[in-house]
């Protein structure tokens, strides 16, 4: 008995230490300054550091640069991250049919995961630019040119460039998910005379259910990400519905405003930790039965 | 397990006697410099300034340069000057009047700006003002009218109507009626004829040799006037030395030329022994630029050629090649090794390589950008160090084990300013010989020797943070440190970033906070949101000597921010618009931006708004330096979608593209006001010399309207240097004590060692209100009077040149010195300078003046832009 406690000791000092260098990054990079970044939210200014509670919370939700900040950034996952999921479902069903040029097609949706952001953004602005290559399209139409970037339909641009970048890797894992689906069960509801569609969705929805939850967490992770390609194309204060969250907050960090810039973190963190909370919530639901 | 550990312990031994060998090869490789000493380790110490008592060898007429050291003897190029006597003045005066023609006092009493009878209205207010005792005391135009003091103009400036042309001509019938009896080259021959007649008073130039211990002095090498061609010279290891001589000859034409460079070896008794043309050895093509020549440790000569290339010349006057560089040499130094350390400067950047002078292979990157920005000065090591870098704040030694620069002090802990400082010989014993400048401007030879740390430790240490170097307030930091042992005042400043205010801000909200800020130039309204600044008006309050009293009447409440003195400064210049009172005179509270269109529109087309006139001084001058007018910071509404801003952009459309400007625009300005076809000028105020000038470029009808703003009058004040207390400092008394020091003027002595003021007539406004007065009575002064001090002071006479217009400037008035007083009172504060806002709207604004972009469209942009910048700063 004894021994065998002293075993499980050394074994759990084993895979502390083997642990430990990881931890340690961890906690230096990612713990320890979330709570730093706590204590700035907690302070009037980093000169006087004079503890004023939840005042930059409550100042911070009544700014109405930060309310726009979040609205466009909910705006846009609202509408890019389930366009995200779907349309790199679909996709992924066509690539499961027996198709010419399947391997090609993949290829071709994959590719932008491999260019650098900086080729990306020169593409873009080649394109969308008020020289750019669409309005010598448009004005051969007889339209005058438009700059894209600084109108109304810069969201739609910005969507385009999101889901150009994102369908790729989600078409694959979709793949993936879609081929571990037993071939038996199919082949059984099939054999009962089961649609194409119910099959779809009574079977292999259920079955992709946890790679829908994470296409879904990966695609709303990225869409925060979108902004260093929107602060490429158009800086610090874009025109329109494309002024998010990171904008702010990269803003405040330009002019030092380490305050607001942390309690927008803060606010921002908490409300992720709630949506993906939820997320795992229905995840549980839906997934449970697959597992059973 | 005995195995393995004695596998260890031997491979222990083994890394050991490596390491030991790697560093007795170097040791054992070191024959450095002239005297083959070994090497210090390269770390940092502090030091303390020693004065070497050289007897008479440096004294007001003499002073030394190119120092080298060798076996406690240093080695110097004396240069002697001596004033010549009056009677030299009074000959050269005598030919010059043969030469130019006699020049009498009536002459130069036609030459002033003041007519005739105003002139006689002086002269009779100043007998009357004797007689009743006033003895020499200054007396003031006050009491003349304008129209007096003016007279007629035409008679000063000449008019339009053709007869300014007939005076031009006139005066040129007069210079040709006087004929000079003499040509230039006769003028050059007697000019030298009576230079030569005093010999005792010529530069000349010698090569010496002082024993530091025995104080002997030897007088090796007469160079005469040859010092006018000698470039550098070079000692070798056996104490002889060769001196490069540069002469420029030019062609027959005298158009073309030249430089001739010739290496002239001496013997051990400093006898010439031979000769070498480097133009003929090295094929140097005409217009070939040498640098001064180093000796390697083999005795080479090795010289820049200017570009991309260095020359080595053996000690027998032989080429021994060329080496050549990817990019242009900077600075080089022969290390212990006899390798050379060559800093380059290229498209590629700046960097350090390292190159072989025997087999002149230049080999590869051994330090990057910082070390290479410090080539100038790069120093020979003497044997005690590889080499030496100097920089503004510090000594550094290149430390070969680490391949990197040390630095070994700081010049202000050692009590000296390190652009003062010249030449550095660092000594076997630690110590160093420094040649520079003290304050006054002094050469002075010292040592540095080491401070034992222990007193230092003990003071207490005020921080002042600047974002770039001030050698001026090094200087008083200096003075101050001197005179109070008990306290240390450290200078922090961010020379090395591309953009020192930013790397100022970044470093106090960081947590980095000094205890005084330098706040000129920042943007003040940042400073103070934040919380950084301390309001200094309970200092004031309470300071028996540094009271409101103390500053010039208004600038107090000129600069106060919600009724709080964040900063206080030593001097200051207004920037302002000025333009015709007649026309602008109803704007005495000053003129927002569409009173400008609606004056400007009111004009005949092709009237200049400004002297460059070009769309980009419009927007930057008048539109963007103050949006305050379109933005309510405290409610976060912009109102940049109104027809008032439209009118605004519309307007600057109507200005031509100008990035190119040239000064045949400035040269027009005086004719252009006086035509009515220039409205507006933009002014710097530092003195009543500014506003006098501008009553003449108006005609009298000056008026300062200021830059257009939201409300206000568009005056505003630029200080010199300005301080802040840091909130955050726990010494602010002292603090305030130390500001109070550096507001004071840097008083430095001379070789007579009596104390200047070398500020007092420094171009600005002084805050100091006596300081203000004692200036306005020197400007003021119609005729010479000697002041306290025992300082002469002499009637201002300054001329202006606006083309072909000569504008002539004397005393200042009464009236000149009231505008000066309103302007300071009238003024809005510190400029803040905000670049943020500019930098987001320019793009678009030029957008649309490019014709890129409709009105509306690019108005809507902004408004949006706007809204969402100044709501994140709500």
């Amino acid at each position: 008995m004894r021994q065998k406690k002293t075993r499980k000791t050394a074994e759990r000092i084993k895979s502390i230490s083997f642990l430990a260098p990881s931890g340690l990054g961890v906690l230096t990079f990612f713990v320890i300054p979330f709570f730093v970044i706590i204590y700035y939210s907690l302070l009037d200014n980093p000169i006087k550091k004079n503890y004023v509670g939840i005042d930059n919370f409550i100042s911070l939700i009544n700014n109405s640069a930060f309310q726009t900040a979040a609205f466009d950034t909910l705006i846009f996952s609202v509408i890019a991250v389930p366009a995200a999921v779907v349309l790199s479902l679909l996709l992924a069903l066509l690539l499961e049919c027996k198709l010419p040029f399947r391997s090609q097609f993949r290829t071709m949706f994959l590719s932008p995961l491999m260019v650098p952001v900086a080729s990306v953004i020169l593409v873009w602005q080649v394109l969308f630019d008020a020289n750019g290559a669409l309005n010598q399209i448009t004005s051969f139409f007889g339209c005058s040119p438009v700059d894209w970037l600084d109108s109304e339909y810069n969201q739609l641009i910005v969507l385009s460039l999101f889901l150009w970048k994102n369908l790729g890797y989600n078409m694959i894992l979709f793949m993936a998910g879609l081929g571990n689906i037993p071939k038996d069960l199919i082949e059984v509801a099939k054999l009962e005379g089961a649609g194409s569609f119910k099959i779809f969705w009574k079977l292999k929805l259920r079955y992709i259910s946890p790679t829908i939850f994470f296409v879904a967490i990966l695609s709303l992770i990225n869409s925060f990400k979108i902004f260093r390609e929107v602060y490429l194309l158009t800086g610090g204060h874009p025109y329109g519905n494309i002024y998010y969250m990171q904008h702010f907050m990269n803003n405040q960090f330009e002019k030092l405003d380490y305050q607001k810039l942390s309690t927008a973190a803060v606010i921002m963190s908490v409300v992720m930790v709630v949506i993906i909370g939820l997320l795992f919530i229905i995840e549980n639901r839906f997934g449970r039965e697959v597992e059973e | 397990m005995r195995r393995k550990l004695a596998l260890i312990m031997a491979g222990i031994l083994v890394i050991g006697m490596l390491a030991g060998c790697k560093g007795g090869d170097k040791s054992g490789d070191n024959n450095a410099g002239l005297n083959g000493e070994s090497e210090i380790v390269p770390e940092f110490k502090t030091y303390e300034m020693e004065t070497i008592d050289m007897g008479d060898v440096m004294n007001n007429n003499t002073s030394i340069s190119n120092i080298a050291y060798k076996d406690g003897t240093l080695y110097y190029i004396l240069n002697s000057y001596a004033d010549y006597p009056d009677e030299f003045y009074e000959e050269i005066e005598e030919l010059d009047k043969l030469m130019y023609g006699d020049m009498d006092a009536s002459d130069m009493a036609k030459d002033n700006e003041l007519p005739e009878d105003v002139d006689k209205d002086v002269s009779d207010k100043e007998a009357s003002q004797s007689e009743d005792g006033d003895g020499d005391k200054p007396v003031s135009n006050d009491e003349i009218s304008d129209d007096e003091l003016l007279g007629d103009l035409d008679d000063i400036f000449g008019d339009d109507s053709g007869n300014e042309d007939a005076d031009d001509n006139k005066d040129e019938e007069d210079a040709s009626d006087d004929d000079s009896p003499m040509t230039e080259e006769e003028y050059n021959q007697k000019y030298d004829e009576i230079v030569a007649k005093y010999p005792e008073c010529e530069n000349t130039s010698c090569f010496e040799s002082f024993n530091l211990e025995t104080k002997e002095r030897k007088s090796l090498l007469d160079f005469g006037l040859e010092r006018e061609g000698l470039n550098s010279y070079v000692m070798f290891s056996d104490g002889t030395i060769a001196i490069l001589y540069e002469e420029y000859v030019s062609d027959d034409s005298g158009e073309m030329g030249e430089t001739k460079y010739t290496l002239k070896y001496y013997d051990e008794k400093y006898n010439e022994k031979s000769t070498v043309d480097i133009n003929e050895l090295l094929k140097l093509k005409s217009d070939a630029y040498l640098g001064s020549i180093m000796a390697d440790n083999n005795d080479n000569i090795l010289f820049s050629m200017g570009e991309k290339e260095l020359a080595i010349i053996g000690k027998d006057g032989s080429n021994k090649g060329i080496m050549k560089f990817d990019d242009y040499v900077g600075g080089y130094v022969v290390q212990p090794d006899n390798h050379l350390i060559v800093a380059c400067y290229g498209e590629s950047g700046n960097y350090i390589v390292d190159a072989d002078i025997e087999t002149l292979e230049v080999g590869d990157k051994i330090l990057g950008e910082d070390a290479a920005n410090m080539w100038y000065g790069f120093m020979d090591g003497n044997g005690v160090y590889d080499f030496l870098s100097r920089s503004p704040q510090s000594l550094y030694a290149y430390d070969s084990d680490n391949k990197s620069l040390v630095e070994l002090l700081k010049w202000m802990d050692c009590g000296i300013i390190g652009d003062n400082v010249e030449s550095v010989i660092p000594l076997p014993d630690g110590r160093f010989i420094c040649l520079g400048y003290d304050e006054g401007g002094n050469r002075i030879l010292f040592y540095l020797k080491e401070k034992d740390a222990d007193s230092s430790s003990s003071k207490s240490t005020i921080k002042i943070m600047l974002p770039y170097n001030d050698s001026s307030i090094q200087q008083k930091v200096l003075n101050y440190n001197k005179e109070n042992p008990d306290c240390k005042v450290e200078i922090i400043t961010f020379d090395d970033e591309i953009d020192g205010f930013t790397a100022m801000i970044s470093e106090i909200t960081m947590g980095n906070t000094p205890d005084i800020i330098n706040v000129s130039n920042v943007d003040i309204e940042n400073y103070i949101a934040k919380g950084i600044l301390e309001d200094l008006s309970p200092y004031i309050q309470k300071d028996e000597e540094y009271n409101e009293q103390y500053f010039v009447d208004g600038l107090l409440d000129a600069t106060k921010k919600d009724g709080k003195q964040y900063y206080v400064m030593d001097s200051f210049v207004l920037i302002t618009t000025s333009g015709k009172k007649s026309e602008l005179g109803k704007f005495k509270k000053g003129w927002t931006m569409s009173d400008l269109i609606e004056y400007y529109n009111s004009k005949p087309e092709g009237t200049k708004l400004s002297a460059y006139n070009t769309r980009e001084e419009v927007l930057y001058t008048y539109v963007l330096h103050d949006l305050n007018q379109y933005i309510d910071w405290n409610t976060g509404e912009v109102k940049f979608d109104t027809e008032e801003f439209k009118n605004v952009l519309e307007f600057c459309k109507k200005f031509p593209e100008g990035n190119n400007v040239d000064m045949e625009m400035e040269d027009a300005t005086y004719q252009d006001i006086k035509s009515g076809k220039l409205l507006l000028l933009q002014n710097t105020i530092g003195s009543t010399e500014d506003i006098q000038l501008n009553k003449k470029l108006f005609n009298n009808d000056d008026f300062y309207v200021g830059f257009p703003r939201a409300e206000g009058i568009g005056t505003y004040i630029s200080p010199n240097t300005a301080y802040g207390i840091c909130s955050s400092s726990e010494n602010k008394e002292k603090a305030w004590d130390i500001i109070k020091y550096l507001l004071e003027p840097e008083m430095v002595r001379d070789e007579n060692g009596n104390e200047t003021d070398i500020e007092a007539d420094s171009y600005g406004i002084p805050a100091s209100a006596e300081r203000l007065e004692k200036r306005l009575e020197k400007e003021m002064a119609t005729k010479k009077y000697t002041d306290e001090n025992g300082e002469e002071v002499y009637p201002r006479e300054s001329t202006y040149t606006y083309g072909d217009v000569e504008i002539k400037l004397g005393p200042a008035t009464e009236d000149e010195v009231r505008t000066l007083d309103e302007l300071i009172k009238n003024s809005s504060g510190m400029f803040n300078y905000n670049n943020s806002i500019t930098m987001m709207l320019q793009e678009d604004i030029i957008e649309y003046l490019d014709g890129k972009k409709g009105l509306d469209e690019t108005v809507k942009i902004i408004q949006d832009k706007m809204s969402k910048y100044v709501n994140e700063n709500k």
